[in-house]
């Protein structure tokens, strides 16, 4: 086996330490975007679902269908959460984004911009399938992005999520709303401790 | 014949650093000292190495007040890489 010596004070490696680096350092920054993925999802679906609680209880106790614009506040919520735990993350462990990352990102922005004029649309045009519309649309971006990193629970979820989605085109009324907070806990909820509970037993067991 | 190893990446810290950004899109300074466990002087003087040879970009910006350098892998450090792994493959008859 053939050693380099590259310059003095670098370590020297002989192939079969650099192939073995090259494999510890493309695993662990794998399980480290791992460890993170499930961040965003579980805000998301937390708030998505303390958001519909919030509603549900609001319009129960006043009958007062305005409520509803507490809906507008799940984005601005999950993002100012998301920024600042990102925000935390960033000063002690850096940043970094996968290729991967970056394009699901923007399939989300697409799907929450389409959200948000859907939830638009709801307040200007009567009667419109709004509930249906947006679980089908977080559904299928459940779905889309398991499908992306090859990971079962995600499009299992997100299948269940579009099945799911078509009951509310039958469901009307205030009783609409514990559903869409139970429909968001197995869309986003579930897959994401599940993801964080298997990242973080990876971790564990290389300790 | 055994192909020749590229040395600027047949040391441990460049080659780690390469290994990183090869996953990823882009990273910052701090991930790169955070997943090497490298010192921040020795990691500045390895990446202004990568960066001279055209391995890697160096993008400065500024997070806030702060300083932030973000690095990339170019095409050229992204074929020395795989060139490198190709020789050290043949090396070890893998």
């Amino acid at each position: 086996m053939t050693t380099l010596v590259i310059k003095a004070m670098e370590k020297v490696l002989n192939e079969k330490e650099s192939l073995e680096l090259i494999t510890r350092m493309i695993d662990n920054t794998r399980k480290g975007m791992e460890k993170n993925a499930a961040r965003p999802m579980l805000i998301f679906g937390y708030v998505s679902v303390l958001t519909a609680l919030a509603v549900w209880f609001a319009i129960r106790q006043t009958g007062d269908y305005m409520y509803n614009l507490l809906w507008l506040s799940i984005p601005v919520l999950g993002w100012i959460i998301y920024w600042i735990m990102e925000r935390g993350k960033t000063r002690t462990q850096g940043a970094s984004q996968s290729h991967m990352g970056k394009i699901i990102t923007r399939i989300w922005i697409l799907l929450a911009v389409a959200m948000f004029l859907c939830a638009a649309a709801a307040f200007l045009v009567h009667p419109f399938p709004a509930t249906f519309v947006i679980t089908l649309l977080v559904s299928v971006g459940v779905s889309t992005t398991g499908l992306m990193v090859l990971y079962k629970p995600f499009i299992v979820c997100g299948l269940i999520g579009i099945l799911l989605s078509f009951a509310f085109l039958w469901v009307d009324g205030i009783n609409t709303i514990p559903l869409i907070a139970i429909a968001f806990v197995i869309i986003m909820v579930v897959p994401a401790h599940i993801l964080q509970c298997a990242a973080n037993k990876k971790l564990r067991s290389d300790v | 014949m055994f192909k020749e190893l590229d040395p600027l990446l047949h040391s441990e810290l460049r080659l780690a650093v390469m290994s990183v950004l090869i996953s990823l899109e882009e990273a910052d300074f701090v991930y790169l000292q955070k997943q090497t466990g490298a010192s921040p002087g020795n990691l500045s003087i390895q990446l202004d190495k990568l960066n001279a040879a055209g391995y890697i970009e160096m993008e400065k910006t500024f997070r806030g007040k702060k300083p932030r350098t973000v690095c990339r892998i170019t095409p050229r450090g992204l074929e020395a890489f795989r060139s490198y792994v190709e020789a050290i493959k043949g090396y070890l008859e893998v």
